[in-house]
C-alpha cells in the first residue's frame, strides 16, 4: 500500500495505546506543553478494570503477603528487582506520578481517594477483600464500609447474572455479623421491563425519578443498615451524584461493589481522561491500529496507521509506544515463534519453552513466568535492542508491556501504568532539553 | 449403609451404564457405582467418533465389522445423541496408493457402504479440507455426544429399577470359596463405607479393570495407552475427516456440535490418574490435523485432553496401534471365581455390545433367561427419529435462552436450563458442583471454557440456597483449578489473551488467589 498523504501531520510526541499507560504520558504531554497525538486501535484495558488503582498491595509474591504500607513495600521491590518498572523510574518517580494523578483525580467527578501511606481494602462481587490503593468516591465508601462492620445491606438484581448479593454476604459474614443481602427486582420500576444490562441499568439510575422509586422499594428492607452496597452500576459520569442522591434520600451511605467484567467504575475513568485530553488539545486517534513504527527520512519517527484504502503517516519526534500485554494487544504468544512484541516485531524471550510459561496451578505462587516476560528497557525507558542498545532514537515505552513485574499477582496494575507513562514523558522532557530530537539526535 | 443386589456394575463410563439399561432390561436387580462422576475416564475423553467401521477396515476388519453393525443400530436407539455428518476419508499426495483399493475390499467383505467420490465433489461438500487431496471415499461415519449416551443409558436403567451411585470407590472385595461375598466402596465425600452383598460383580472399569482384578485377587494384564486431543473454538466441517492411510497419530478430525475436535496420539503410560500433554504432543496433533484441514494450523484451541485406552496384552511388543480393538469379556472361572466378570476395551461405538455380551454372561449365571433387547429399545430423549440437529442448535445459540438470564454466554446456556440439571443432581443426591453441571448441559464448554460462566453459576447457586458459607468459592477455584488443566497445553494466540483476561479479572479485581 502506498501511503496517500505526507502532509503535515507531525507532532512533538505520538502516544500508541489509550489504556492507563498512553492516558498517563498523554496527561505529562499535555503538561509540559507537547503537541501530541494518540493512536490507539481499542479502549486497551481500562474498561474492563474495577476503577480501584493499585500501587502494591503484595511483596513478596511467593509469600502473597498483603502489605498495608505499599510505599514501604515499594522501597523494597526497588531495592530486590533492578529489572521491574518501579525500580527502573526510582522511587521518587514513582511518587511524584501518583501524587500527580491523585491530585487531578480528587478533583474529577469521580472524587477519587486515598491515604498517604496505606492500601485501603475494599469488598468484591466474590466476597473476597481486595487491597487498593487510590479509589474513585464509590469504592472509598465500599472500604469505609468494610473497616466499620457496620451494619450494611447489599443489594443485589434480579436477572442480573454477575452478582449474587448471596455470594458476597456468605463469604464475609464471620468477619461481619452485620452484612445482609437482599434482592430487588427492577422490572417493577420500568416503563418497559427489559432483560438487566449494565449499562442500561446504569441509565436508568442516572434518572431522579427512577432513584426515587428505587429508594422506596429498598426502604422497607433496609433495617438497622448504615451502608448499602450495590453491584458497580450507579450510573456513569453522574455516579457521585447517584450515590449522593440515594444516600440522601434513605440515610445511609451508599457504596459500589466491583464485578467482573465488563465494569462501568473503569469505563468512567478511561472516558473521563480520554474527555479531558481531547479538551486539553490532545488529537485523539481510536479505532485503527499503528502498523509500522520507523525512522522519518527527515529526522524523528514516523508511523503508519491503518486506514480503509490507504495508510496515514503521522511524524513526531519523540514515541511513547503504551501498547499493553496480552490482552492490550502489545504482546503476543505464537505457539512456535515464542513472545513477541507486537509492533516493531521485537522477539521477547528466545529460551523459555512453552511448557514454562504457565504454573501448573492457575492461581498459584509465585505467578506465571509469562507475566514477566516483557520488552526489556533501560532507565530512561527506551527499549533495548539483545545487544543492549536502543532499538530506535526517539522512543520510550510504558505500561504493561515492559518486562519485570507481575501486576496480577502483586496487585500493582495502574501503578506501573501511571508511573511509567509519567517517567517516560519526563525522559523526552529531559531530551529535548539537552537538544535530542529523535532521531536527528 | 448396607446394600443387597443381584448384579453390582462397577464403573459409570458408557460401558457400564449400557450394562445398568441391559440388566435392568432384562428384570434384573442391579446398583452401579461410579468412582468419581458420570464418563469419568475415557468415556468423557474420546474423540465423539461414531465409527463407520472405515478406520479399522484395512488393519483390523473384527473390529470394524462391529462397528458397522453397532453404528447402525446406535443411529436407531441413541438419535438423540448422534449428529449423523457423515465422514470422508482423504488421500493426500504421498499416502499410499494401494491403500485405497485395500479399503475397499475389505469394505466390501464387512458390508461397509463405502463410495468412492471425485475429490472435486469432495472439496465441494467440505471447503476447507486440503485442497490437494488425491482420493475420497465417503462413509457412514457420525458424531456422538457421550455425555448425552451415557446420561440417557443411566436414566433408562433408573426408570426400571436400576441404582446409581456417583463419588462411589470400590476398594475391597471379600473372597470366600471361589465367590465374592462383600464389596466395599467408599463415598468420597463423607468417607462413608457401602457395603454391597451382589450376587454377581461385574467390573466395566476401563482401564482400571486390573485395579479391580486386584482387588479381587485375579490378574487381568492390560496396558496403557494415552491419547490425547485439541478443541477448537468453532466447527470447521459439516463430517468427519479421515486420513486416507494406516492409522497413525493426528489423523482425524471430528466436529462435535458448535466445535471440532482433532487427534489422537497413542502413548504408553503408566499412571491413569495424572494424565499430561506436553507442547511437543499438541505441536504434533495441530500439525497432523492441519494436513487434513490446513486451517487447523492458525485455528483457535480452546482445550487439549486425554484419555486411556486399556489394551488388553495379547502379544508382546506389538505396536499398540496394532493390537486388535475388539473387546474383552472375561467370565474369571479360571481364576476360581464364579461371580466376577469384567469388560474392558472396545470403542465408544461398541459399547451396546459389549454390554450385551458382557450381560449374557453374568445373567446366565444367574439362571435369567430373558433375552437381550437394547438394540431396539430407543434410549430416553431418543424415541422420535431426530437426530441431533445441528443447525437447531446453532440457530440456538444465537437467540437468548428462555427461562432467566443467560449464564454460559459461549453455548448459550440459561438459568433455567442449569436449574434443572440442578434440581435433578440434588435429587439424586449427588453433589452440585460446576463440574457435575458441566458434564449435563454444556455449560464452559464453549471458548471461555468456564471462566465467566463458573462464576455465575455460583453465584446462582448461593443465591438458590444451595451452596453457602466460603463452599461456593472453594468449588470455583477447585472448578477454575481443573479446567486449567486442559487449557494450560493449549495457550498461545487468542486463548491466551482469553486466559490473561481472566487471570486478570481473578486475581487482579477480585484478588481470589490471595483474598485478605
Ligand atoms: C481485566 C482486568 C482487570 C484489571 N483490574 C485492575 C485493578 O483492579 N486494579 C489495577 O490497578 N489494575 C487493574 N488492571 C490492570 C491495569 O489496567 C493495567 O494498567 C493495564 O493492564 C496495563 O495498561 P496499559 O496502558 O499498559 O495497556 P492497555 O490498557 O492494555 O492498553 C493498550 C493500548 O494499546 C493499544 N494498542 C496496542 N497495539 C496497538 C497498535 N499496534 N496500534 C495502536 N494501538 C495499539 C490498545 O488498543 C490499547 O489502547 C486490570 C487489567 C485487566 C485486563
Ligand atoms: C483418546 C481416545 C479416543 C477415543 N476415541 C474414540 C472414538 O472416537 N470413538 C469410539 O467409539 N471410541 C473411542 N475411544 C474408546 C472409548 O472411549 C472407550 O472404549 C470407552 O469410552 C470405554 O468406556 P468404558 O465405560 O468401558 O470405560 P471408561 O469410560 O474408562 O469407564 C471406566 C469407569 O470406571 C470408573 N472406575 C475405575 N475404578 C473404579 C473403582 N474402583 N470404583 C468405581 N468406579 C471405578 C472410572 O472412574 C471410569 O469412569 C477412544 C478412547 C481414547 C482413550
Amino acid at each position: 500500500m502506498t501511503p496517500m498523504n505526507r502532509s503535515s501531520r507531525s507532532y512533538d510526541v505520538a502516544v500508541i495505546g489509550c489504556g492507563l499507560a498512553g492516558l498517563s504520558a498523554a496527561r505529562q504531554c499535555v503538561a509540559h506543553g507537547l503537541r501530541t497525538v494518540l493512536l490507539a486501535h481499542t479502549p486497551g484495558s481500562l474498561p474492563y478494570t474495577s476503577g480501584a488503582l493499585d500501587l502494591l498491595g503484595v511483596y513478596p509474591t511467593e509469600t502473597k503477603r498483603f502489605r498495608s504500607n505499599p510505599w514501604e513495600a515499594l522501597s523494597e521491590l526497588i531495592d530486590r528487582e533492578p529489572t521491574h518498572p518501579y525500580a527502573r523510574v526510582g522511587l521518587r518517580g514513582v511518587r511524584a506520578a501518583i501524587h500527580d494523578l491523585e491530585e487531578y483525580l480528587a478533583d474529577s467527578p469521580l472524587q477519587y481517594r486515598h491515604r498517604p501511606n496505606e492500601n485501603m481494602a475494599i469488598i468484591t462481587a466474590a466476597g473476597t477483600v481486595k487491597p487498593s490503593y487510590m479509589l474513585p468516591g464509590s469504592l472509598a465508601s465500599n472500604s469505609l464500609a468494610f473497616e466499620s462492620r457496620r451494619p450494611t445491606l447489599i443489594v443485589a438484581i434480579e436477572g442480573f447474572p454477575n452478582f449474587s448479593s448471596e455470594q458476597v454476604v456468605d463469604n464475609l459474614r464471620d468477619r461481619w455479623p452485620g452484612l445482609r443481602a437482599t434482592r430487588i427486582d427492577l422490572g417493577q420500576l420500568q416503563d418497559k421491563p427489559r432483560r438487566p444490562m449494565a449499562n442500561q441499568l446504569a441509565d436508568e439510575l442516572e434518572k431522579p425519578d427512577f432513584r426515587a422509586r428505587l429508594a422506596e422499594l429498598l426502604r422497607p428492607s433496609l433495617g438497622q443498615a448504615k451502608f448499602l452496597g450495590f453491584p458497580a452500576i450507579l450510573g456513569h459520569d453522574g455516579v457521585a451524584e447517584v450515590c449522593r442522591d440515594l444516600s440522601a434520600r434513605l440515610d445511609v451511605e451508599v457504596f459500589e461493589i466491583p464485578l467482573i467484567s465488563p465494569s462501568l467504575p473503569g469505563q468512567r475513568l478511561q472516558q473521563l481522561m480520554e474527555h479531558d485530553l481531547r479538551a486539553a488539545g490532545v488529537t485523539w486517534l481510536q479505532g485503527a491500529p499503528v502498523t509500522r513504527l520507523e525512522k522519518h527520512p527527515d529526522g524523528g519517527l514516523q508511523l503508519f496507521r491503518k486506514g480503509k484504502v490507504a495508510d496515514t503517516i503521522y511524524r513526531a519526534d519523540h514515541v511513547v509506544l503504551a501498547t499493553g500485554r496480552f490482552v492490550g494487544g502489545g504482546l503476543e504468544a505464537r505457539r512456535d515463534a515464542g513472545v513477541c512484541e507486537t509492533l516493531l516485531g521485537v522477539k521477547i524471550e528466545a529460551t523459555v519453552s512453552r511448557d514454562d510459561w504457565h504454573m501448573s496451578t492457575f492461581l498459584g505462587g509465585p505467578g506465571h513466568l509469562i507475566n514477566r516476560l516483557g520488552l526489556s528497557v533501560d532507565q530512561s525507558l527506551r527499549p533495548l535492542k539483545p545487544d543492549g542498545h536502543p532499538i530506535l532514537p526517539g522512543l520510550v515505552a510504558a505500561g504493561g508491556l515492559l518486562e519485570g513485574h507481575d501486576w496480577v499477582r502483586e496487585k500493582s496494575g495502574a501503578g506501573i501504568s501511571v508511573a511509567t507513562g509519567y517517567a517516560a514523558v519526563h525522559a523526552i522532557v529531559s531530551s529535548r532539553n539537552k537538544g535530542g530530537r529523535g532521531a536527528d539526535k | 449403609m448396607k446394600i443387597q443386589t443381584q448384579v453390582l456394575v462397577i464403573g459409570g463410563g458408557l460401558t457400564g451404564a449400557g450394562a445398568l439399561r441391559d440388566l435392568a432390561m432384562r428384570g434384573i436387580d442391579a446398583v452401579l457405582v461410579e468412582r468419581r462422576d458420570l464418563n469419568a475416564g475415557a468415556s468423557g475423553a474420546n474423540h465423539g467418533l461414531l465409527h463407520s467401521g472405515g478406520r479399522y477396515a484395512v488393519n483390523d476388519p473384527e473390529s470394524a465389522a462391529e462397528c458397522v453393525r453397532e453404528n447402525a443400530i446406535l443411529k436407531r436407539i441413541a438419535s438423540g445423541c448422534i449428529e449423523d455428518c457423515g465422514g470422508l476419508f482423504i488421500g493426500l499426495p504421498g499416502d499410499p496408493d494401494s491403500f485405497a483399493a485395500d479399503f475397499l475390499a475389505s469394505a466390501e467383505r464387512i458390508g461397509l457402504a463405502a463410495t468412492v467420490m471425485d475429490p472435486k465433489d469432495a472439496l465441494e461438500s467440505e471447503p476447507l479440507i486440503n485442497p490437494h487431496l488425491t482420493a475420497a471415499i465417503r462413509v457412514p461415519d457420525a458424531s456422538i455426544n457421550p455425555f448425552m449416551a451415557t446420561v440417557a443409558n443411566l436414566e433408562a436403567a433408573q426408570q426400571l429399577g436400576g441404582q446409581v451411585f456417583f463419588e462411589t470407590q470400590v476398594i475391597s472385595m471379600e473372597r470366600e470359596g471361589g465367590r465374592i461375598v462383600r464389596i466395599e466402596a467408599i463415598q468420597q465425600r463423607t468417607g462413608k463405607v457401602l457395603e454391597i452383598e451382589a450376587d454377581q460383580v461385574l467390573s466395566a472399569a476401563g482401564p482400571w479393570v486390573d485395579q479391580i482384578g486386584a482387588l479381587a485377587g485375579v490378574d487381568i494384564p492390560v496396558a496403557y495407552s494415552k491419547g490425547s486431543l485439541l478443541i477448537t473454538n468453532s466447527r470447521l466441517t459439516d463430517g468427519v475427516i479421515n486420513r486416507l492411510r494406516p492409522p497413525s497419530d493426528g489423523d482425524i478430525v471430528v466436529p462435535g456440535e458448535t466445535v471440532t475436535i482433532t487427534g489422537t496420539t497413542s502413548i504408553r503410560v503408566t499412571n491413569l490418574d495424572h494424565l499430561t500433554t506436553s507442547s511437543a504432543e499438541v505441536d504434533l496433533l495441530v500439525e497432523s490435523a492441519s494436513a487434513l484441514i490446513p486451517r487447523l494450523i492458525d485455528t483457535r484451541f480452546i482445550r487439549v485432553y486425554a484419555g486411556v485406552r486399556p489394551l488388553v496384552l495379547q502379544k508382546d511388543g506389538a505396536d499398540d496401534r496394532k493390537l486388535k480393538r475388539t473387546f474383552s469379556v472375561f467370565d474369571h472361572e479360571d481364576d476360581g471365581l464364579g461371580n466376577l466378570a469384567t469388560v474392558t476395551g472396545g470403542k465408544l461405538t461398541t459399547y451396546r455390545l459389549m454390554a450385551e455380551k458382557a450381560v449374557d454372561l453374568v445373567s446366565e449365571r444367574l439362571g435369567v433367561s430373558v433375552q437381550c433387547t437394547s438394540a431396539e429399545v430407543p434410549l430416553p430423549g431418543s424415541e422420535q427419529d431426530h437426530s441431533l440437529d445441528v443447525a437447531d442448535r446453532l440457530q440456538g445459540l444465537r437467540t437468548p435462552p428462555p427461562g432467566g438470564e443467560v449464564l454460559c454466554e459461549c453455548e448459550m446456556i440459561g438459568r433455567r436450563q442449569v436449574e434443572t440439571v440442578v434440581d435433578q443432581l440434588t435429587l439424586e443426591q449427588h453433589p452440585v458442583t460446576p463440574n457435575a453441571i458441566r458434564l449435563r448441559s454444556r455449560l464452559g464448554m464453549g471458548s471461555c471454557q468456564g471462566g465467566f460462566c463458573g462464576f455465575r453459576t455460583i453465584g446462582m447457586l448461593y443465591e438458590n440456597g444451595v451452596v453457602s458459607g466460603r463452599r461456593g468459592n472453594e468449588m470455583l477455584i477447585e472448578f477454575l483449578e481443573k479446567r486449567w488443566h486442559g487449557i494450560k497445553p493449549v495457550l498461545w494466540g487468542d486463548q491466551l489473551v482469553q486466559e490473561q483476561l481472566l487471570e486478570a479479572i481473578y486475581c487482579g479485581t477480585l484478588n481470589i488467589d490471595g483474598a485478605l
